[in-house]
């Protein structure tokens, strides 16, 4: 796999849910090792290319590859243990039930799979617990005491130890009051960073997923309208237009 | 009065082992088998046909009549629960009715529409202490369902598989999402459901005696509504529930007469639900 | 055509049309969003109200039949009454429950108000006075209501309320009102049924009430197709003239190859398993009465 090879690509996809077209034509690479931002408003279905990625909405047509793989066809499960796509849901992302351990288990469980068939693990457990301190305070209790932004954070160490070859990440910031998104964010750009994590952002928060990505894709009723580098797509006015007024500007 | 608790319990014991399957089923995969307690029959008979019939012994004969329950749980799931939507309830409710005709009513027509008696595994005894009757085979069941219950409460909450099950249960596409075999999750859960249903469902033959293709009937309405006062999965609830329910039918029996004694059961449920919509023990709303 | 209908078929087709009617009502509240197990006891409840009205009022057979439709409406309305804040399961629960509960009333009362019910025997002695053209014209009638109410506001208002209790609330629907109508209006069909039946049996049973009776109106929707009242119908009089036929009538002995009269039960349990394998909506869906458009849906 060459190195410069995108970690995900995808190719002209269509979503529809029945009649709905929530996703047109939309074309785009992740750079490997990058954060990519896709952003858009409400609606846009910005959660639907990450969900067709993932394998969870069906494309009508179009092709999702990871490096040179085709996966289109193949079912979330076998995208995640063989190909190494990793979602983290918007969301209920934990299994409240559950405790902290026993959730992070099941994303140790997946990397040693992908151990076992070669993949190298690079991030473990006692880095989570470093990396999110809560997690070992509370890593007998259940993930339902957890905060809605602990139980994301929760979600994106559970991901990490899957080995992930792309991490697709959904609206992280949904529901979070902004002083908890900005220290999440800060945790996902080093962790990120360090790790070489090769990820697609959907994020409703403009400024501050153009912070962390450096790239981003601007989504608009199902088509991309504007792509590049997130320091010239910052001041891109397609991007002011594609919100209502100014988007989400401090 | 102590009497009455314990012959509460003992049929408690039927209504805990057919509710622990069908709750189990109904958790991890969000449907519900009308058919579920058609496995104990089917299972007391294929023991009768193999080893008494059949003369292969009253061991394999157990042993069998277990596997042909299981056998046929999974069959349902392949050809019925695993191709219907669960999105509608008519279809799941419809289906599965059918499949319970079709086995009742072929094994109906193979034994002629007749009940037959079920010869005892072990020789009964009957006890009596202090004032009180208790058969061994009372106890046996009851001992049984406490360990099938129990040890399935604990395999759920400890064992690796069960934890991935409860995972199913809670939220099956997060469960899809973490890379979790959902299919064969489901298909788990209904062996495990079916085999106790067999296992117990032996044993309660063993002690009463008889058997009849159209058993399931009567106690279906009660396993369902043990399992929906419980709450949906709750494998604890489902035999606090069970146990309850006998024990109450044995109390009504004695102090209100016998023809409220279905009934009072059903009642004393609604009220519950009434009260408390998601079950006893529901503890979340299923996820996908 | 006429000479078609032989005595054997009038009787099996009084029956057949009877059961639709109750079955319309079962379609209507199942329309309204609402999973209720009591329609058998509804009609039950129908039955009586009707062979009471025949035997000890001796009114004449159209009042008698209104008796019975009058009192599922009600039936079907204090019900909705006490049922006003819970659905899904827990609905579907609590009437099976409703349902079980009247059946072990009726089998414990011997009279009531001074008249006779028969206990567990059953209330017998109702004059047969259910025919063909009977059944047809409540039939027809009870079409004609179900088809009107579903293009008029109630009746979207319960497709409505079917689909989403919430969003249907956020346009002003009455919900309560809309469910009312589901019930009162499917207890009103269930009760005429149930009427027509017992004068034609002459006797209601206290089982006839019971949840052991429920399932056959599920079957008929279940094949009919439970999206439009056409369903209901074709459900009723097609499952029941398929059992029919599995008697074997024209044969002697009720047999047909190795097959015989009690094999009809396991044969059209796999009639059901096979129309919810491939036609989860039952043979008449919405869809199929469009006709095919350009337009998507």
């Amino acid at each position: 796999m060459a190195s410069d090879q995108p970690a995900l690509t995808i190719e002209s996809l269509d979503v529809a849910y029945g009649a709905i077209r929530a996703v047109q034509e939309v074309s785009l690479a992740v750079a490997r090792g990058r954060v990519t931002a896709l952003v858009g408003s409400n609606g846009a279905g910005k959660s639907s290319v990450l969900r067709a990625s993932a394998g969870l909405a069906p494309a009508r047509s179009g092709r999702v590859l990871v490096g040179d793989t085709d996966v289109t066809r193949l079912p979330a499960r076998k995208r995640l243990l063989e190909h190494g796509v990793a979602l983290v849901p918007e969301g209920r992302s934990a299994f409240t039930t559950m405790t902290v351990r026993e959730n992070l288990d099941l994303g140790l469980r997946v990397g040693r799979a992908r151990a076992a068939a070669g993949v190298a693990a690079t991030f473990s457990l006692d880095e989570a617990f470093e990396l999110f301190p809560v997690l070992a305070q509370r890593a007998d209790n259940r993930a339902q005491v957890l905060s809605g932004g602990e139980q994301q954070m929760l979600a994106i160490a559970r991901s990490l130890l899957m080995s992930p070859s792309v991490l697709l990440v959904d609206e992280p910031s949904m529901g979070l009051a902004p002083l908890l998104v900005r220290r999440i964010f800060a945790v996902m750009a080093d962790v990120f960073q360090r790790h070489q994590v090769s990820v697609l952002l959907v994020e409703q928060d403009t400024a501050i997923a153009l912070e962390l990505a450096s790239d981003g894709y601007v989504l608009e009723f199902g088509r991309i309208v504007a792509a590049g580098p997130s320091a010239e797509l910052r001041d891109d006015p397609r991007l002011r237009r594609a919100y209502l007024g100014e988007g989400n500007r401090p | 009065m102590i009497q009455y608790l314990i012959d509460g319990l003992a049929t408690g014991s039927l209504y805990v082992l057919l509710a622990l399957g069908f709750t189990l089923v109904f958790g991890v995969m969000g449907m519900m088998n009308v058919a579920h307690a058609d496995l104990y029959m089917l299972a007391v008979f294929s023991f009768l046909w193999l080893g008494t019939d059949a003369g292969l012994g009253t061991a394999p004969g157990f042993v069998l009549g277990v596997a042909a329950a299981v056998a046929a749980g999974w069959l349902i799931f392949v050809v019925v629960l695993s191709r219907v939507d669960k999105a509608v309830p008519l279809a799941l409710f419809v289906g599965t009715l059918g499949v319970s005709y079709v086995i009742e009513n072929l094994v109906a027509k193979l034994v002629e529409f007749r009940a037959r008696s079920v010869p005892p595994l072990f020789a009964t005894t009957t006890w009596e202490v202090a004032g009180l009757r208790v058969t061994n085979s009372d106890v046996v069941v009851l001992m049984a369902t406490l360990a099938m219950g129990l040890g399935l409460l604990a395999w759920l909450k400890l064992s690796s598989t069960g934890k991935l099950l409860r995972a199913v249960s809670e939220n099956t596409q997060l469960a899809e999402v973490v890379g979790i075999d959902t299919g064969r999750m489901m298909a788990l859960s209904v062996v495990i459901a079916s085999a106790i249903a067999g296992l117990g469902g032996l044993l309660v033959a063993n002690k009463t005696q008889g058997i009849n293709p159209f058993v399931a009937n009567d106690v279906s309405l009660k396993m369902f509504a043990v399992a929906v006062v419980a709450g949906a999965g709750s494998v604890g609830g489902a035999m606090l529930v069970g146990f309850a329910l006998g024990v109450v039918e044995s109390l009504a029996v004695a102090y209100v007469g016998s023809t409220w004694q279905n009934v009072i059961g059903l009642l004393a449920m609604v009220g519950v639900l009434l009260f408390r919509p998601q079950g006893l023990f529901g503890r979340y709303n299923r996820v996908g | 055509m006429l000479a078609v209908i032989t005595p054997y078929v009038d009787s099996v087709l009084v029956v057949a049309l009877s059961y639709a009617v109750i079955t319309l009502g079962l379609q209507l509240t199942l329309a309204s969003g609402q999973f209720s197990v009591a329609h058998a006891a509804l009609a039950g409840l129908g039955g009586y109200a009707g062979g009471l009205a025949s035997i000890d009022g001796d009114w004449p057979f159209p009042l008698a039949l209104a008796a019975g439709a009058v009192t599922g409406l009600v039936a079907g309305a204090v019900l909705a009454a006490l049922l006003a804040r819970t659905s899904g399961i827990l609905l579907g629960t609590v009437t099976i429950a409703v349902g079980q509960t009247l059946a072990v009333l009726m089998r414990n009362l011997n009279t009531a108000f001074g008249l006779r019910l028969g206990g567990s025997q059953g209330l017998s002695g109702i004059p047969t006075r259910t025919s063909l053209g009977w059944a047809a014209g409540a039939l027809a009638v009870a079409l004609a209501a179900s088809l009107a109410l579903r293009r008029s506001g109630v009746g979207l208002s319960m497709l409505a309320v079917g689909r989403d209790e919430t969003v249907a609330r956020s346009l002003g629907i009455s919900v309560l009102a809309t469910r009312l109508w589901g019930f009162a209006g499917g207890g009103a069909l269930a009760g005429l049924g149930g009427a027509l039946i017992a004068h034609n049996n002459g006797i209601v049973e206290p089982k006839d009430l019971s949840f052991a009776s429920e399932p056959l109106f599920f079957i008929f929707l279940m094949i009919g197709g439970l999206a439009t009242p056409w369903g209901a119908v074709v459900g009723a009089v097609g499952v029941w003239w398929l059992q029919e036929l599995l008697r074997f009538p024209w044969s002697d002995d009720g047999t047909f190859g190795f097959l015989d009269q009690q094999d009809r039960y396991w044969i059209l349990g796999v009639v059901l398993i096979l129309v919810v394998l491939f036609r989860q909506q039952g043979a008449i869906s919405r869809r199929a009465l469009r006709a095919p458009s350009a337009a998507a849906q």
